[in-house]
């Protein structure tokens, strides 16, 4: 663990933190040299201009980087006369440790937890630390929710392109706000502020062994503040930009781990949302303003080839648990050429119903369900690419809209299932 | 005449020697066969109440035993087959114990041949069962890879890998139950490299367009993605 001498001293480094604090912000890193400096600024200068009376520290939790990641968070200077913030009266420590047990952005934030029960935080927020898009006004949305509004846990909100996000648009965001009636739009967003209760009921939590310690975090993060009844917030935080992802994961595996989670805790907090019919929305803070945002492109031939062949090879493996004319529908959406081709949102949040009843009565292994279900996404993404290609975002996203009144619309043959 | 009803007398007094010797092991025997029986009906009457309470036969319809017995032609439910043959095992094994206390000769020593192969037969069971839930599941794993992979032909991926891991397992069930281990060791070298070269050929001539394809395939999404994944998942 290092710390800038600010923090404790020298004779601290190899300590747990010691004191108190009233705001932590947690950075999960690992390989963002090139980035996490200007993170830390940002949140410097958030801190600094929105939070000058507060004790606050900036902790980065590691994941063993190569790149001398540490030294970029210790190292990275702001000239707080540049954007015009008064002198503090409290210094703003940082520190950086490298986390334990399984490697993942959910161990990182374990430790963050951690830091934040043993300081006795108030607020705290974590952010990416490949963001290029962060400002300081982030810090004030994430945090000031929870310190001036008594809310136990704020979730982002974001101006995205109409390509991106792709598993929250067709999966995440409306089966959580579908399941328990709470229409928070980012509930995998990776930022996320949270009081110091919040803080010490996820440590608390015996999950950390699972694919939560993985990307499975923040659904689970969401979802329980959710399931528990916490009072629950979002900000807008505008466009998210970050770093290209690294080339080197594996997306189809974060889709198992985060939609596994999703699965696994949709069993677990039966009892909290079988009896939710409607979905409310969720105080909102931030300035909603026009963002221009970064194009994603899309390889619908991949997608739609991806999506044949698992509609040829998977039948006897979906025949299981879906239904014989379901799998006929798909087998007759697959003979379609690109332009023509869709997926109907309908028959979509069918399949995903019937893929939770299929976890949930362990008809397959979860990692095998979980796999014979990305050929579906490949072709339900597809299909809402083709649908959205001549719309605007905003267009785009009274598309998502109706896909989430379909989710809610079907959400009594789940529960008549389950 | 009195020397012939002296002589079936005789005979008489003999078989009555044998039979008043034979009998009691009889009806020892025939003890033994009903306790058999009445055990065989306690375990038949708790194994019924254990799969009720566990719910086994919608767990066997889960994880494919139920289709598994009716792909190999045996329709009565895994439950009630595993509890009809635990019933008759049990009244098999009593009787062959019963057998014991006739004291012949001959059935002493099928018995002891029975009971030397019981364990054999056990393990190659269990091979045979475990083997063929393995088999199952390393395919399905293996059809998800290739699908996830972009294989066209993945059914058949997943199909040989179920050939070879079940010739290899019944191979093994085989050797436990010491039939033939030779030829079985021979014929499973035969079978197993025969398929492995029928793969290689079928792949390297037979599907040679289709394995350049793959191949290219391949290589062109790993370049994709070195370069850049523009699609943000979450």
């Amino acid at each position: 663990m290092h710390q800038t001498p600010a923090a404790s001293g020298e004779a601290g480094a190899k300590r747990a933190p010691q004191g108190q604090a009233d705001i932590i912000v947690g950075i999960a890193s690992y390989n963002n040299s090139k980035t996490i400096g200007h993170v830390v600024n940002a949140v410097d200068a958030g801190l600094g201009k929105y939070f000058p009376r507060e004790r606050s520290v900036i902790i980065n939790s590691d994941g063993g980087s190569t790149d001398s990641t540490p030294d970029a968070v210790l190292k990275a200077t702001l000239d707080h006369k540049a954007i015009f913030l008064p002198h503090r009266l409290t210094a703003i420590n940082r520190i950086s440790t490298p986390y334990h047990g399984i490697p993942g952005k959910g161990s990182a934030f374990r430790a963050i937890f951690s830091s934040a029960l043993s300081l006795g935080a108030k607020a705290c927020c974590v952010v990416d630390a490949d963001l290029r898009s962060i400002t300081p006004e982030w810090i004030e949305l994430l945090i000031a929710p929870v310190l001036n509004e008594g809310f136990d846990f704020v979730a982002p909100l974001y101006s995205r392109h109409r390509y991106d996000g792709t598993i929250t648009n067709s999966i995440i965001y409306p089966v959580t706000r579908a399941l328990y009636g709470r229409k928070i739009r980012q509930p995998i967003g990776g930022e996320f502020g949270f009081s110091g209760r919040m803080a010490g009921f996820y440590l608390a939590q015996d999950v950390w062994q699972t694919d939560v310690a993985r990307f499975g975090i923040d659904i689970w993060m969401t979802t329980e503040a959710l399931a528990n009844r916490f009072k629950v917030c979002q900000s807008y935080l505008g466009a998210k930009i970050h770093d290209p992802k690294d080339p080197g994961a594996d997306l189809r595996e974060m889709f198992v781990q985060v939609v596994g989670s999703l699965f696994s805790l949709t069993e677990k907090h039966y009892r909290e949302w079988k009896e939710i019919r409607d979905a409310s929305d969720v105080p909102t803070f931030g300035f909603k303003y026009s963002v221009g945002v970064v194009p994603v492109k899309a390889d619908m031939g991949r997608m739609l080839a991806d999506f044949r062949v698992g509609v040829s090879n998977l039948k006897e493996v979906w025949e299981r648990f879906i239904a014989r004319d379901i799998i006929d529908a798909l087998e007759e959406i697959s003979q379609k050429d690109t332009h023509g081709f869709r997926f109907p949102k309908a028959l979509w949040a069918r399949i995903v119903y019937d893929f939770i009843l299929a976890s949930c009565h362990r008809k397959l292994p979860e990692e095998h369900l979980l796999k014979s279900l990305l050929p579906l996404y490949f072709g339900r993404t597809a299909s809402f690419f083709l649908e959205v290609a001549e719309m605007s975002d905003d267009e785009a996203e009274d598309e998502v809209e109706r896909v989430c009144e379909e989710y809610e619309r079907q959400k009594g043959y789940l529960l008549e299932r389950w | 005449m009195d020397r012939l009803a002296g002589e079936i007398m005789e005979h008489l007094k003999v078989f009555y020697g044998k039979a008043t010797g034979f009998i009691p092991g009889l009806l020892v025997m025939l003890i033994i066969a009903g306790l058999g029986f009445i055990l065989a009906s306690i375990v038949k009457f708790l194994l019924r109440r254990v799969f009720r309470a566990i719910k086994f036969e919608s767990w066997s319809e889960e994880v494919g035993l139920s289709s598994a017995f009716r792909i190999s032609g045996i329709w009565t439910p895994p439950g009630e087959f595993i509890i009809l043959f635990t019933y008759w095992l049990v009244i098999l094994m009593f009787f062959m114990a019963g057998l014991g206390s006739l004291g012949i000769e001959t059935a002493n020593r099928l018995i002891e041949i029975f009971f030397m192969y019981l364990p054999r037969f056990f393990s190659a069971l269990l091979l045979l069962v475990f083997g063929y839930f393995f088999a199952g599941f390393l395919a399905r794993a293996a059809l998800l890879a290739a699908v996830n992979a972009g294989v066209q032909s993945s059914r058949l991926v997943a199909s040989s890998v179920r050939l070879m891991l079940l010739i290899l397992i019944t191979a093994m069930a085989l050797e436990q139950l010491s039939i033939a281990p030779r030829i079985v060791f021979a014929a499973f070298s035969i079978a197993f490299g025969a398929i492995a070269l029928a793969l290689a050929l079928a792949f390297g001539l037979g599907a040679r367009d289709s394995a350049r394809e793959l191949i290219e395939y391949l290589v062109k999404r790993k370049r994709e993605k070195d370069t850049k994944d523009t699609i943000d998942m979450l």
